[in-house]
């Protein structure tokens, strides 16, 4: 389904005749009734019944939005794209993949909407299935833009006029039209840029964002918003110098080309008004190439105006950018790397742009992309806003004037984010003050291969380096440095039976005795007198690694064996530094135990969890739930019972009991409520144990479904509590310590998991703020 | 690699077997320990046999399996529980530094432990050995041979281009290794396939050596793994194999672990334990300057954070012990491998 926009044969969009610019709120029309059509209540249970009906709602549904948004100008598919590149892989238009899949998936609409935030703070349209950007747009709340996102700064700049994409900012406002640079532009390949079709973004990294979807997006974007420039920066020059810095990495070619350019840059340069004074700093990054063959490549002006630097191995280091800016005596500078080109009046927009906003110390023009014969066919314009900054760590590095003290100040180029040092760079100095992007492009690059996925890569762990920084400034981590505790040596394994599966439970006995670590199993008896008896004559044991609880009020539920081994605990703690737990349908693998147990001398983590298999009756191993961040606990049970461990002395002191009047669910609750005591987790991606198939999952639901009903809430209520407890803060803390990319995880989808979480942990935060 | 009191290395011979019929089992068993038993060990051995649930107990059958079967260990396991669970049950039980491994129907050639031994005790900073193969049918008839690289770059290119480098039955390597990685995984995900996901791990952080000799014998059988599972086994590979082209490792693991140990003042060994826990229990540790370039060039899956200070930061010695305990770091950068966002 198309959105109506012009798409090329080469996949770049065509020009738009009218720029679509972001409706704020005040200003969209309605269309119509924003709800859902009522439906009886027949139809709802028609509908649970076949779930075609129910697909065909929710398709009936979406076109509905669509068209409605389409209507309304809002939906910027241009930002969408940016901002989510790897939806091009889909091939559903940015709109219809907003409204079929990406509201759902935690992905905004625009940089100042948050539809998860919007569905958090309202209940009855989560409820209602309508996609929350056109119930936002279309219900009576469009004139509340607090409901649209956390950040306030956010909501003010869309309210302030929107955003003049074509004109860049300067902090959180538009640029002016007499604040522009009044033109012409020299000839050259960026004379004509404006005319020039957008290049698409791409991202060849399929993984999903989740920190973008999810984490505090809106932090970063209101830190931005709101820098304001430090009483103490002096004003630029009006007529400032300019070094630019290259790393030569071997490509004789490239560079022959940047230095053709440099000198057409030096020739404009000498025509200015006020001459501006130019330096070029190449620092040799090939350690096989002499001086000479590099100074080839020079011709007499450009010469005069080169520092030719020695180096080492630094192909396109961080490194060699940061010696180059050692040595870089002019008052602005900018990373041109071999091969790129600078346009032959970038003096002269440094200057106009320098003398408009003295205080400015970062300025992000545009760039074009150019074909062998250096003629521009695209535009690749800076990020669309302040706010937007955020969004764009996989559109390429961008284009930086820097100035020379705002460099020595942010410690120049961080070789940890390597091949997306430069986004770093703009993106602390975002952080810092406010920073200006200009519309006009500057620099040329040769289209060609998409831009390489690991900048991309170390673009978005940039970004992630802010985004916790923040965490860390806005939530600080309450704990105190962690006094000495004592090793951790010897486990208690809590065994649940009913004793009537002999043949099962020696197994499981036999996969706890076979572990190399100490480990004592407290087989706990939830029967009558006769049956304790028997399974202690029967069960399996080992010396001093074996003993008996009897929990004999069957009336109790499942739970009631747990605290029995619970008291037993306590009665002995001293013995035990750990407590695990295990059905007697369960297994250990020969390493659990070491494993937990190097978990938690690593770590000094509370909780310890691993990854289990299931395996249905004579079938072979299966992946069972996979692992999410702990403070997913709060929307849902992810973690099963012989997967984990807990400390035994957090475990007492938090005073954690298991449920004894319900069904199924009192496992979950006993990890939500060791969440709820601020329990530290610690992941291990490995399996250490599996269990068995047997029987109808779903049968207690089946049985009692009121009950079943009931059981939830309680546990659901558990995790509101543990999120009201918790923070938000610890919820983004381990979405960021979550490794998503990690191949043995490979979790299928955790999004509507995740998201689930988020909103749990939103509410709470609202409902604790009211 | 000697032991403590300098004497020649202790092996471990681990065993898997599933015995579901005694004919041609036992005879073929029988043939695989007698040629463990024809090898030249240097110092102590033992023969661990973990029986995967046979239908009925292989230790039984001890008798039949003639000289090569006195003083052979049987663990058993009751029920079918895989090879992996074998592998690590084994693993477990075995007594001395070194552990090699053979299936069941499947053969080592003369000299092979001896040349393998030769190898770890002129190179202290080795982990793993092993050998060529020669694919045999049941009756004998050699099929192909296969010799793969001999250094750890184009052990690691292998493992991009083709897939797992090392013929399982050929493979000697450190007890101590194995456990510190968590053995072979048991994830269901590399069913069929975990010991290249364990190779996969192992050589991002310790030196392997492959002799370049065939001396190691694998038996194709209709019921070898191989054989029933192929496709499984293929995907979960190819799965493998496009994990570590990511991560290009031929060109920089090898130098920048040496550099690593170089800055650390450790042995290369050493170095890839503490290496390991960085990156697997995203540990702050605090560590000298020049160690975080070659750390950050090995781990490219991570980004390696660099702050001043930590509460849970722990020094390397920590990180090596035995027991380490969190929170004891005193001084020094604090670096953190944190997964990419």
């Amino acid at each position: 389904m198309s959105d109506g926009a012009d798409v090329t044969t080469d996949g770049s969009r065509g020009p738009r005749p009218a720029r679509v610019r972001h409706a704020t709120a005040a200003e969209t029309p309605a269309v119509g009734p924003a709800a859902a059509p009522e439906r009886p209540a027949v139809w709802h249970r028609f509908k649970k019944r076949f779930s075609p009906l129910h697909k065909l709602e929710r398709r009936l549904s979406a076109l509905r939005d669509i068209a409605r948004l389409k209507k309304t100008d809002a939906f910027d598919p241009d930002w969408y794209e940016a901002a989510y590149p790897e939806i091009t892989r889909t091939g559903l238009s940015p709109l219809v993949h907003y409204v079929r899949k990406g509201a759902w998936e935690g992905r905004r609409p625009r940089a100042d909407f948050d539809p998860l935030f919007y569905l958090s703070m309202n209940r009855a349209v989560a409820a209602s299935g309508v996609e929350p950007f056109t119930h936002y747009l279309l219900s009576g709340r469009r004139t509340d833009p607090t409901l649209a996102t956390e950040s306030r700064a956010l909501t003010h700049a869309a309210v302030r006029g929107g955003r003049k994409r074509e004109r860049g900012w300067y902090g959180a406002a538009a640029l002016t039209r007499a604040q522009v640079f009044p033109g012409p532009r020299a000839p050259g390949f960026a004379a004509d840029a404006a005319a020039l079709p957008a290049r698409t973004p791409h991202s060849d990294d399929s993984g999903a964002d989740w920190l973008m979807r999810l984490g505090p997006v809106e932090l970063l974007q209101e830190h931005i918003l709101t820098r304001t420039a430090a009483p103490d920066v002096p004003p630029s020059p009006p007529h400032p110098s300019l070094s630019i810095v290259t790393v030569f990495d071997g490509d004789r070619a490239a560079f022959a080309r940047t230095a053709g350019w440099i000198g057409v840059l030096l020739a404009h340069a000498r025509t200015a008004p006020v001459p501006a004074l130019v330096e070029w700093i190449v620092v040799n990054g090939d350690p096989a190439c002499a001086v000479a063959e590099i100074e080839a490549a020079f011709s007499h002006e450009v010469r005069a105006a080169t520092r030719l630097l020695p180096g080492g191995a630094w192909r396109g280091s961080a490194e060699g950018r940061n010696a180059a800016l050692a040595e870089a005596r002019g008052d602005f500078v900018v990373h041109l790397p071999p091969g790129e080109i600078l346009a032959p009046d970038a003096l002269a927009l440094l200057s106009h742009y320098a003398r408009t906003f003295p205080l400015c110390r970062c300025i992000c023009p545009g760039r074009v992309e150019l074909d062998r014969n250096d003629a521009a066919i695209r535009r690749c314009d800076p990020p669309l806003g302040a706010a937007d900054l955020v969004f764009q760590a996989d559109s390429g590095e961008p284009v930086a004037f820097l100035r020379a003290d705002l460099c020595a100040a942010l410690g120049g180029f961080d070789p940890r984010f390597s091949g997306g040092d430069t986004y770093d760079l703009v993106l602390r100095a975002a952080s810092r003050e406010p920073i200006l992007a200009i519309p006009e492009p500057v620099l040329g690059r040769r289209a060609g291969p998409l831009p390489r996925s690991e900048g991309a890569k170390r673009a978005r762990s940039a970004r992630a380096d802010a985004i916790r920084r923040l965490v860390d400034a806005t939530w600080p981590e309450q704990r105190q440095p962690a006094a000495p505790r004592a090793p951790v040596v010897h486990g208690l394994c809590l065994v649940r039976t009913q004793g009537r599966r002999p043949d099962l439970l020696a197994e499981a006995l036999g996969s706890i005795y076979r572990q190399s670590e100490p480990l004592t199993a407290a087989v706990i008896v939830h029967a009558d007198a006769a049956t304790f008896a028997e399974v202690q004559r029967t069960a399996p044991r080992k010396e001093g690694r074996t003993l008996f609880l009897h929990a004999p009020d069957t009336s109790r539920r499942r739970g009631h064996p747990w605290n029995v081994g619970l008291d037993h605990l306590a009665a002995n703690a001293q013995a035990y530094q750990y407590l695990c737990l295990l059905d007697d349908d369960d297994i250990y693998y020969p390493l659990f135990a070491s494993r937990m147990v190097e978990g938690f001398r690593l770590t000094g983590a509370d909780v310890v969890y691993a990854l289990v298999n299931r395996r249905p009756l004579g079938g072979a191993p299966e992946p069972a739930h996979m692992p999410l961040p702990a403070s997913c606990l709060v929307a849902g049970n992810f973690i099963p019972t012989n997967s984990y461990a807990v400390r035994t002395d957090v475990l007492l002191e938090s005073g954690v009991r298991a449920l004894e009047d319900v069904d199924y669910f009192e496992d979950w609750d006993f990890l939500v409520s060791l969440l709820a005591a601020d329990c530290r987790f610690h992941l291990i991606p490995e399996a250490v144990g599996e269990f068995l198939l047997i029987g109808d999952g779903n049968a207690p639901s089946k049985r009692d479904p009121a009950h079943h009903a009931l059981c939830l809430a309680r546990v659901q209520d558990r995790g509101r509590q543990a999120a009201a407890r918790r923070g938000i803060g610890r919820f983004y803390r381990d979405l960021m310590d979550f490794d998503f990319h990690n191949p043995a995880i490979r979790h299928p989808s955790p999004g509507g998991h995740l998201i689930l979480a988020k909103m749990q942990f939103l509410r709470s935060a609202a409902a604790h703020a009211g | 690699m000697l032991d403590e009191r300098g004497a020649e290395p202790a092996i471990s011979v681990v065993i898997p077997v599933l015995l579901r019929r005694a004919e041609p089992g036992i005879p073929m068993l029988r043939r695989a320990l007698e040629s463990v038993r024809d090898q030249r060990f240097p110092g102590p051995m033992e023969v661990v046999v973990v029986d995967d649930g046979s239908p009925r107990p292989v230790a039984e059958a001890q008798a039949a399996l003639g000289p090569a079967g006195i003083g052979v260990r049987f663990l058993r396991q009751t029920r079918n529980m895989g090879v992996t669970s074998a592998l690590n049950a084994g693993l477990q039980a075995a007594r001395h530094p070194l552990v090699a491994r053979l299936d069941a129907d499947d053969v080592w050639r003369p000299g092979k432990i001896e040349r393998q031994a030769a190898l770890f005790a002129a190179d202290p900073d080795l982990t793993l050995t092993a050998t060529g193969m020669v694919l045999v049918s049941p009756e004998g008839k050699t099929l192909a041979e296969h010799v793969r690289p001999a250094d750890w770059e184009p052990i690691l290119d292998f493992c991009v281009d083709v897939g797992c480098p090392f013929p399982h039955g050929s493979v000697l390597a450190r007890r101590d290794i194995y456990l510190v990685l968590g053995g072979y995984p048991h994830l269901a995900c590399y069913e069929t396939c975990e010991d290249f996901a364990l190779w996969s791990l192992w050589l991002r952080f310790f030196k392997p050596r492959m002799l370049r000799e065939v001396l190691y014998e694998y038996t194709v059988s209709p019921g070898a793994v191989s054989q029933r599972h192929g496709d499984r086994q293929r995907k979960a590979s190819d799965l493998l194999r496009a994990d570590l082209r990511k991560l290009a490792l031929s060109r920089t693991a090898p130098a920048a672990m040496a550099a690593f140990a170089d800055a650390l003042g450790l042995s290369l060994v050493e170095a890839g334990v503490v290496a390991w826990r960085m990156w697997r229990f995203g540990l702050a540790v605090a560590l000298p300057e020049a160690a975080i370039p070659p750390l950050r060039a090995a781990m490219p899956d991570r980004d390696v954070e660099v702050r001043l200070s930590d509460p849970a930061a722990v020094e390397v010695r920590d990180v090596l012990a035995p027991r380490p305990q969190a929170g004891l770091a005193r001084g020094g950068p604090i670096v953190r491998a944190r997964p990419l966002a």
